[in-house]
């Protein structure tokens, strides 16, 4: 059916006054010129009420701001703005949420500038978009809490693992005193009555009154009294290396490995940097447990006849090395270790004084090497 | 990085003396759009955008520095010496005036005089000082863009597809307020609106003048005359136009004002 003059002109007016949304018509400035009925029925208004007010004197402070400082610049500058969500304050003073749509055109010569606006009641909306909102903010503070939370955690452990590896420095230092002590024991008061002991047999084997078989019993005796003190003095020497204190790490480690050779049929090679300078009782202590230590292991589980202890130093770090030529392969042979004490302690040592300890497969046998990082202090 | 690639600096214009423009709260460079063709032939122009604006670097955003207005002046001062520029004309509006008159407290000579565009000090109310705003005000707004990000947060700028009126706005519109990033927005508007730069007023030793505009509902006149009496070297010249933006919505009155500033006082150099 055509639509009639008549039609028409009834559909563009109640299409403008009672369109499920509100039109206002304002000046660039805000004041308000022509707004529809159901703008006036949402908001409770009356006509010339409207008429006296500019647009953003309608909208709550935080709109009025938003208004002012972005939406009239970007109404002037890109004629159109979409979808923004203001507060209206109805008559009755109760906040109508809207979203608004503007345009504003270039007039005419000698026309007027308006400014045309859509809005639309977002009330619903405006719920669900605050109730989404909210869960937003729960969950960023409940990320915040979590992350300072595990923040704490991670600290705490930080401080458990450092009180956990100066725990173990300080246990292992005082193992190695207690061993020392006891290696000084044993050679200062035993081993002194042995000699005392011997001197003794020794006397007592010269007296003519002596029966055959009493004296065949002290020759004995001297014998024991003889392989008591071998004891005793390779026990002490494992205890703590007699030369270590007095001539260094250099020396020291020449004899125990001397010593170790003649008593495993190992054969060593030690390489020793010319000159090697000094350092901390503990850091010499560690090196030389750790040699102890690793040819140990060899002889036990390699299977190999010989061994390489490099040790070198620069300005900067000490590197010792410790490789066989046995059937053992680094990772089956790290499982093994890794479960054993001797690892472990090993481990220890080094990371107690910020060094680094790494050991591979070498084919044939297996390279350990650790790295202690030098300060000037620690050379002696 | 570059002191022209993070603010997005932009110069032309036939004339020796520089003006420089700062945006205020809210928007970036192009609002002096409808200012500027005034003074190119007159004029060294040059426009640039806060960091966290417009077409700025936003990974030179660092909390730290822009935590108070003096790392968006300190900028101010690096553009400057960036370009060789002294003596300049400073053109500012809005939280961008105050910019500007920190920068001048700090460097003096780099300032020749500056235009101030509905500056405010402070715009929280504090005893017998009437800023224009209660302190839940601003927490409102902070809730309001709040709710106006999730609401449109791409919504802005994309609507200028096909802008019949002004299509040469389009593409550079599209990335203007929309790369303002919420959580910069927000952190600026914190910064502007709870800013208290009353006491550095009478440190100023630069020559001002203030455009003050009718009815402007973010720097009332009450505000204007406040910065007037403080600065010791300024005249305030009173707009018809209404709003807080007269370099859009009466950019003519705007022109002539500032002409009609900056004809005193110049001097040679």
């Amino acid at each position: 059916m055509a639509l009639n003059a008549q039609i028409s002109r009834q559909i563009v007016q109640e299409l403008y006054e009672i369109a499920p949304c509100g039109f206002l018509s304002t000046l660039r400035d805000g004041t308000i010129i022509k707004v529809n009925r159901t703008f006036l029925d949402w908001t409770g208004y009356s006509l010339e009420k409207v008429l006296s007010k500019k647009f953003q004197e309608l909208l709550s402070v935080p709109g009025r701001i938003f208004y002012e400082t972005q939406f009239a610049p970007l109404l002037q500058l890109q004629g159109i703005v979409k979808e923004v969500a203001f507060e209206l304050a109805r008559s009755n003073r109760e906040p109508l949420s809207v979203l608004v749509n503007s345009v504003q055109r270039q007039p005419e010569e000698g026309g007027v500038v308006l400014i045309h606006s859509a809005l639309f009641d977002a009330t619903d909306r405006r719920k669900y978009e605050q109730q989404l909102l909210n869960a937003r903010r729960k969950l960023e503070s409940e990320v915040l809490d979590r992350t300072a939370a595990l923040e704490r955690e991670i600290a705490e452990r930080k401080r458990v693992e450092e009180d956990l590896r100066e725990l173990t420095g300080r246990l292992l230092q005082l193992k190695d005193e207690e061993q020392r002590r006891l290696a000084r024991e044993l050679h200062d008061s035993v081993g002194q009555l042995l000699v005392a002991l011997s001197m003794n047999q020794s006397q007592i084997l010269s007296d003519p009154q002596l029966t055959p078989a009493i004296a065949k019993l002290i020759d004995q005796n001297a014998s024991f009294v003889s392989h008591l003190s071998t004891e005793i003095r390779t026990i002490s020497h494992l205890l703590h290396p007699p030369l270590l204190d007095e001539v260094g790490l250099s020396a020291g480690l020449r004899g125990f490995v001397e010593g170790f050779c003649d008593r495993s049929k190992l054969a060593v090679e030690l390489e020793i940097s010319p000159n090697l300078p000094r350092f901390q009782p503990d850091l010499e202590t560690a090196i030389f447990r750790i040699v102890q230590e690793c040819l140990t292991n060899i002889y036990r589980h390699s299977g190999s006849d010989r061994a390489i202890v490099r040790l070198s130093t620069d300005s900067s770090q000490i590197s010792l090395e410790v490789r066989d030529f046995g059937t053992g392969t680094a990772p089956h042979t790290i499982q093994n270790l890794q479960s054993g004490v001797g690892l472990r302690g090993m481990h220890q040592r080094v990371l107690q004084l910020r060094g680094s300890l790494e050991i591979t497969s070498a084919a044939p046998g297996v390279r350990v090497v650790a790295i202690f990082p030098l300060r000037s202090d620690e050379i002696e | 990085m570059s002191v022209v690639l993070r603010n997005n600096v932009k110069t032309f214009g036939s004339g020796t003396i520089p003006i420089v423009f700062a945006h205020g709260y809210g928007c970036d460079q192009n609002m002096w759009r409808f200012v500027t063709p005034a003074f190119q032939d007159k004029y060294k122009i040059v426009l640039y955008d806060h960091v966290g604006f417009g077409k700025s670097d936003l990974t030179a955003f660092q909390p730290t520095k822009y935590s108070a207005l003096n790392g968006y002046a300190q900028d101010l001062i690096e553009i400057c010496n960036e370009l060789g520029m002294r003596r300049i004309i400073f053109v500012g509006h809005s939280v961008g005036a105050m910019i500007g008159v920190l920068a001048a407290i700090r460097e003096p000579d780099l300032f020749r005089k500056l235009v101030l565009i509905g500056p405010s000090p402070c715009y929280i109310n504090d005893g017998d000082y009437v800023g224009g705003f209660a302190r839940q005000d601003i927490d409102g707004l902070l809730e309001f863009l709040d709710s106006n990000h999730l609401g449109w947060s791409n919504t802005m700028a994309p609507v200028i597809m096909g802008n019949p009126d002004r299509p040469e706005l389009a593409e550079e519109l599209a990335n203007s307020f929309c790369r303002t990033d919420p959580e910069i927005a927000k952190h600026f508007a914190r910064l502007t609106f709870l800013s208290d730069n009353r006491a550095d007023l009478s440190r100023l030793t630069v020559p001002c003048v203030i455009l003050q505009c009718s009815q402007d509902a973010i720097a009332p006149s009450s505000v204007g005359d406040y910065v007037q009496r403080h600065l010791a070297h300024s005249s305030l010249i009173q707009l018809r136009a209404t709003g807080h933006c007269p370099q859009l919505s009466a950019p003519q009155e705007t022109i002539e004002a500032m002409m009609e500033g900056l004809s005193e006082g110049l001097g040679d150099d």
